[in-house]
């Protein structure tokens, strides 16, 4: 990636005075604290997830109990339903995201007229905090009774919906594909940009229509950067808490709860220490083995720029 | 390529028209927040009225925003300042001086942004609770420098590596020290890449809900927070809601929408020097 350009300066430090304080040592307070504020409680995590505690129970202590909270955990229903939704949650956002990402970023590059316009409305969503945006969607636009949406709907005599109440996954993945298309535009517009005009042109004279053209010169230039935008983006919206909390709070019953969701209930509700613990280990752990697969699959397309 | 001038207007005015459908929920919002409450309810909605400017008011006076802003104001500040204290002599080091470790360092802190928040929660939970640092505004500041301080390595570096070497070199022969050169050289010539940091930053952290909910949610809460309050849809008041959504979606609207040209700016003038 962009690691590759570091100056080889280690002779000339070493024969110049500067040499006397290394600037190899400023790095260290950044390092130290990012070691205290996120490995050591990790470390602490991974501690606590192999004792039996609970805050509401102090008497019966902390009790060292091995690996008995992840059995509980990966067998309970509940638990195996937020894996799933986690997993579910991720990949169709992704997918949506991509998809309707590249069709509005080939319109956009293709507009003469107003892009900088369009450009900005279409940003501003990504720049909603994730708190607001399902606030103004499940009230102002998918309420059964005074939403816009069951409006339109019956302005157009199409039966009414309740996608919270009745599609309640649905309805957090239409408000985070909401939030999270403007990205993707972003991302592959950039891509877009960089391909020299000069290349299409070449292709049309060629002879090449404009499907082929999108084929066979577009879609391969934008690999590298629809890898980078869905890596991206599956490793920010696997952990997605706001949008689950403010929509479905979870619910109904626990269905819609994802590994976040689920350890903030089992800390903030059930005041389970060592499960809540075990739940962080597993999600950490699916986290680095996502990322690792998709970075091993991913490298070599981004690479290739 | 040649397009006939119906496909090009075609084209513009589709672009146009998503554009709006996109952006319409927000404009929905700010235009509920100077409705009355009957109005702001109506079915079918109501398109022309008499604005007034009540509920804006109510939240700023009177209502709970602004408490939740002052929050948000100091947490985002002070954390974005201590972010940048701490990371741009890494990012200036790692630019400059990268020794042998310097993908190692830059990889770990990369990967602290990958860690997902509740692997880290439950420890701070207890020690913070411990500390007296739970619903306070310090608390949340100690953990969100730790989230700015990668992004300030990853991007400073960056911007730092496009000065060219030479100017550090000369700076060192005529005797100065590194933190000298540090502060006298590097930053100043860097202001464009530490305003697109910082507007980043403040992207972030003015949205930032995970460790907010779990760390501050009654008296150090941020606008996350207080928004997230209004997650009930029964009996609500729409307008009031909407006016306090605007509030506190509109500052980050405005400092994204500068950023996105600072951006692209910075990054030109930074391979212009």
């Amino acid at each position: 990636m962009t690691v590759t350009a570091l100056p080889s300066t280690t002779t000339v430090s070493a024969a110049l005075p500067g040499r006397r304080i290394p600037a190899r040592w400023m790095t260290i307070p950044s390092v130290i604290y990012l070691l205290l504020m996120t490995q050591a409680p990790f470390v602490v995590t991974i501690y606590l997830s192999f004792n039996s505690w609970n805050l509401l129970y102090p008497a019966r202590g902390v009790r060292f109990v091995g690996l008995s909270n992840y059995g509980t955990l990966l067998r309970d229903g509940v638990f195996q339903m937020a894996i799933l939704n986690t997993a579910t949650f991720t990949l169709v956002s992704v997918g949506i995201t991509a998809f309707v990402g590249l069709a509005l970023a080939l319109l956009l590059d293709r507009m003469t007229v107003g892009r900088g316009f369009a450009y900005t409305l279409i940003l501003a969503p990504f720049l909603v905090m994730e708190t607001v945006a399902p606030i103004i969607w499940k009230n102002m636009i998918l309420h059964p009774i005074y939403g816009l949406l069951n409006w339109v709907l019956g302005l157009a005599h199409l039966p009414p919906l309740d996608l919270v109440g009745q599609q309640p996954a649905l309805a957090v993945l239409t408000i985070v594909a909401w939030q999270w298309v403007p990205f993707m535009v972003l991302v592959l517009l950039s891509g877009l940009q960089s391909l020299p005009n000069s290349i299409r042109e070449a292709a049309a004279l060629d002879g090449a229509g404009s499907w082929s053209n999108l084929r066979f010169i577009v879609l391969p230039h934008l690999k590298p950067f629809f890898a980078v935008g869905m890596l991206l983006e599956a490793i920010l919206l696997l952990p997605m808490f706001g949008p689950i909390y403010v929509t479905t709070y979870g619910g109904p019953g626990y269905s819609t709860e994802n590994l976040t969701f689920d350890v903030f209930r089992l800390l903030t509700q059930q005041y389970d220490v060592g499960k809540a613990a075990a739940g962080g280990v597993i999600t950490a752990a699916i986290t680095i083995v996502v990322t690792i697969v998709l970075l091993r699959y991913l490298r070599p397309t981004i690479e290739r720029r | 390529m040649k397009k006939s001038p119906f496909a090009n207007a075609a084209i513009n005015v589709a672009g146009w028209a998503i554009g709006i459908i996109i952006f319409f929920p927000i404009l929905w919002t700010l235009l509920t927040g100077f409705k009355s409450e009957s109005d702001a309810l109506a079915i079918p909605p109501v398109f022309w009225f008499v604005p007034s400017f009540d509920k804006y008011i109510y939240a700023l006076q009177q209502g709970e925003y602004l408490s939740f802003f002052t929050n948000t104001v100091i947490l985002v500040s002070v954390s974005v300042v201590l972010a940048f204290v701490l990371g741009l002599p890494a990012a200036y080091a790692l630019a400059f001086f990268p020794g042998k470790r310097a993908n190692d360092v830059l990889f770990f802190a990369l990967s602290t942004k990958f860690m997902p928040g509740v692997a880290v929660i439950v420890p701070i939970y207890l020690v913070y609770t411990r500390l007296g640092l739970i619903d306070t505004t310090l608390g949340l500041v100690l953990m969100h420098v730790a989230l700015g301080i990668p992004i300030v390595m990853w991007l400073m570096r960056r911007f730092f590596s496009e000065i060219p070497f030479e100017i550090i070199e000369a700076a060192m022969v005529d005797g100065a020290s590194q933190f000298t050169i540090f502060l006298r050289v590097a930053l100043p010539v860097s202001i464009p890449g530490i305003v697109t940091t910082a507007f980043l930053l403040i992207i972030m952290g003015w949205n930032e809900f995970f460790f907010a909910v779990n760390l501050a949610g009654r008296s150090a809460a941020t606008l996350p927070v207080f928004m997230a309050s209004f997650f009930t849809t029964e009996g609500q008041t729409w307008a009031q809601m909407s006016a306090a959504a605007t509030l506190s979606i509109v500052p980050i609207l405005l400092v994204g929408w500068v950023a996105s040209r600072g951006l692209v700016r910075g990054l030109t003038t930074g391979s212009v020097q």
